[in-house]
């Protein structure tokens, strides 16, 4: 549904985006992770027709952006990471100046702006000023306003970014409602968590290159990110590392105030031999699980960066 | 077929702008404040033509309605001139402020249609206050002197000015990043595009020296496009003050030659000299000199044209009115900036994003 073919945008001096490829099947949600300034935005515009890339081509639902951006802009919603509202206008006549503008029948306005609405739970809101409205209340206003054409697939750029926790749960539930209705995503985040549920797929950028990109699983189980168990002790833990740094795959093993964490190489079988080996060391283990790679680790671990607050 | 029409006029930006225009108050004083200035102009003109009336001893002169209407029309033309530029320096740029552009560039609305839309709204104000006006006008008709086609020249006059300056204001919009830059860049260029036709002549005489042409007869061809001249030569044909020509002929290789009547002579006993300034006849400067009032033959050069109150009798644009060839020139004028703003603004990336990282 969309596909991103070696894109590269140079600003002069800068380079903002270098030769990032992927693709986001239709029904899938695929999240952009990175820190600020890692090229996200310059790939959304790309793909929103708003930027012309320095080479590299990009696809939405087989139509080329750069030669058919007039027929892009029909199938793409796009959320941009800033983005503003007019005073002077009230919620209806927000989305119906936004429906007109997609050419959506004017008989058809008052409907749709009732079932976005609802979608977007703000219904009260249909006549209130939309400068009156909370930050919170403007940015699910904004996706609404993207879907008023019902489009197969949605560019959002930051949706949560500057909401409290009680508006970014609400974006979420409304996220995973278009998950639902079968749209196409591409979103990005520098918050990483909630993208952790709710993507199937991810792409890693930092300083405009694509680090790493697949689902979750398949990026923690590549480039150097190795699988990790935590083991909780009831003997003498400095025994216990003695003996499993004995171990050929182990890389490493690291204590702290709960146990023992062990790095190895390999799948299940290995981390059942390293159960095996201790238990026959005489090491009491009386926890052993495998460290379940959250996507903020995983993408400190890929990019070496510290990801912001 | 319908279909197509209503395809010509979708256009959401001018219903969406008209309506949130129309809400603040800064439309009402806008207009308040155009009817008032108007008004005061014209009492003035009314009390100027009174006391002239009483001070030459006789009833209302002729001259009373042609000064009214020259008031009103002249008032009218700089209030445009202020205004105009206003409606449309921040319609692009404002949405740039507000971050609303891009929502706006990724909808199936073209650039045309953005450009234009902004522009109508914009015009239609303007359209609304001219309307406004015309009662206001329409008490020269109390005193006559004033047709109905040449208030209506007055009228199109304004409409034309305020098209091209509202070009003007959004193809700055467009090359501007601000609201405040885009503002100031319009205000220069109508500043520059009242003055510089009228300024080029002098200053080019002021380098070639005092001799130089500045009574070289006609005017530049380019001054047409200046809605001073064009108001200017109307409200001159309104007090029948006509060029001191004679006439003009254009041959079959369009020569033009034309006759004027020259009374650069002294009256009063010719003992007192009186310098004349040089002036050009047939190319060659005639040196400061006495002459009796005579009839002069000339040849005129191509760029220029000669007119005789508000129309153009050689040159250029020859049989038009002075003023439809101001609205012929600017309404070019308006269809190249226009173009310009709407190439600019469908170029996707044609300046670098702001860092607005919070």
């Amino acid at each position: 549904m969309i596909r991103v073919e070696a894109l590269t945008k140079t600003y002069p001096g800068v380079e903002a985006v270098r030769d990032i490829s992927f693709t986001v099947p239709a029904g899938e949600i695929f999240g952009f992770v990175g820190p600020n300034g890692a090229g996200k935005t310059t790939t959304m515009k790309v793909l929103a027709t708003l930027l012309r890339p320095s080479s590299g081509g990009a696809w939405v639902d087989g139509v080329d952006v750069l030669q058919a951006p007039h027929l892009v802009r029909g199938k793409i919603g796009y959320m941009p990471d800033f983005f503003g509202v007019y005073d002077r206008l009230t919620v209806a006549e927000y989305l119906s100046f936004y429906a007109n503008c997609y050419r959506v029948p004017r008989r058809r306005w008052a409907k749709l702006v009732a079932d976005l609405l609802e979608l977007i739970n703000l219904p009260e809101k249909r006549d209130a000023q939309v400068d009156s409205l909370s930050r919170g209340m403007k940015q699910r206003l904004c996706l609404a306003r993207a879907l008023v054409h019902d489009p197969l697939v949605l560019i959002l750029d930051e949706p949560a970014s500057g909401l409290d926790p009680r508006a970014r749960i609400e974006m979420r539930e409304l996220l995973r409602e278009l998950k639902s209705m079968g749209k196409t995503i591409l979103i990005s985040s520098h918050i990483l968590p909630e993208l952790a549920e709710l993507c199937t797929s991810f792409g890693i950028l930092d300083r405009g290159r694509m680090v790493a990109s697949g689902p979750l699983e398949a990026i923690a189980g590549s480039g150097g990110i190795l699988p990790r168990i935590r083991v909780r002790l009831g003997s003498d833990p400095n025994h216990a590392a003695y003996v499993v740094r004995q171990f050929p795959g182990v890389r490493d093993a690291t204590l702290d105030d709960e146990g023992m964490e062990v790095t190895y190489e390999g799948g299940e079988p290995e981390a059942g031999m390293i159960l095996a080996g201790l238990m026959s060391a005489g090491v009491r283990v009386t926890g052993f699980a495998p460290v379940e790679d959250n996507l903020e680790e995983t993408f400190m671990r890929v990019t070496g960066a510290v990801p912001p607050a | 077929m319908r279909a197509v029409v209503a395809n010509l006029l979708w256009n959401p930006i001018v219903e969406k702008e008209l309506r949130s225009r129309m809400r603040t108050w800064r439309a009402p004083c806008t207009i308040t404040l155009f009817l008032f200035a108007l008004g005061a102009a014209g009492y003035v003109a009314l009390l100027a033509a009174v006391a002239f009336s009483s001070a030459t001893g006789g009833g209302y002169s002729g001259a009373a309605g042609p000064g009214i209407f020259g008031t009103l029309t002249v008032c009218e033309l700089i209030l445009i001139l202020f205004i105009a530029p206003a409606l449309t320096a921040g319609a692009i740029s404002g949405e740039r402020d507000r971050q609303t552009l891009d929502l706006l560039l990724v909808t199936p609305v073209r650039p045309v249609s953005i450009v234009l839309g902004k522009l109508i709204a914009s015009l239609a104000f303007v359209v609304l206050l001219i309307l406004l006006s015309v009662p206001l006008f329409s008490f020269v008709f109390l005193f006559g002197g004033v047709a109905l086609d040449q208030l209506l020249s007055a009228v199109l006059i304004g409409l034309v000015t305020a098209l091209v300056l509202g070009s003007f204001g959004l193809l700055a919009s467009t090359l501007s990043r601000g609201s405040i830059g885009a503002t100031v860049g319009t205000y220069i260029a109508t500043f520059l595009f009242l003055i510089l036709p009228v300024v080029i002549p002098v200053f080019g005489n002021a380098v070639q020296g005092p001799n130089a042409n500045y009574f070289e007869p006609g005017m530049p061809a380019y001054q047409l496009a200046d809605p001073g001249v064009a108001a200017g030569s109307l409200i001159a044909a309104v007090f029948g003050v006509g060029h001191n020509t004679n006439g003009c002929n254009t041959d079959s290789n369009g020569v033009t030659t034309c006759t004027r009547y020259v009374n650069f002579g002294f009256s009063g006993g010719g003992s007192i000299g009186v310098a004349v300034p040089g002036r050009v006849v047939n190319g060659k400067v005639i040196s400061p000199t006495f002459s009796q009032p005579q009839n002069e033959t000339y040849t005129l050069s191509s760029d220029r044209v000669v007119t005789d109150g508000d129309k153009i009798i050689g040159g250029p644009f020859r049989g038009l009115r002075v003023w439809e060839a101001f609205v012929i020139v600017d309404t070019l004028i308006a269809a190249v900036a226009l173009t310009a703003a709407t190439l600019l603004l469908g170029r996707g990336g044609f300046r670098k994003p702001k860092r607005r990282r919070g």
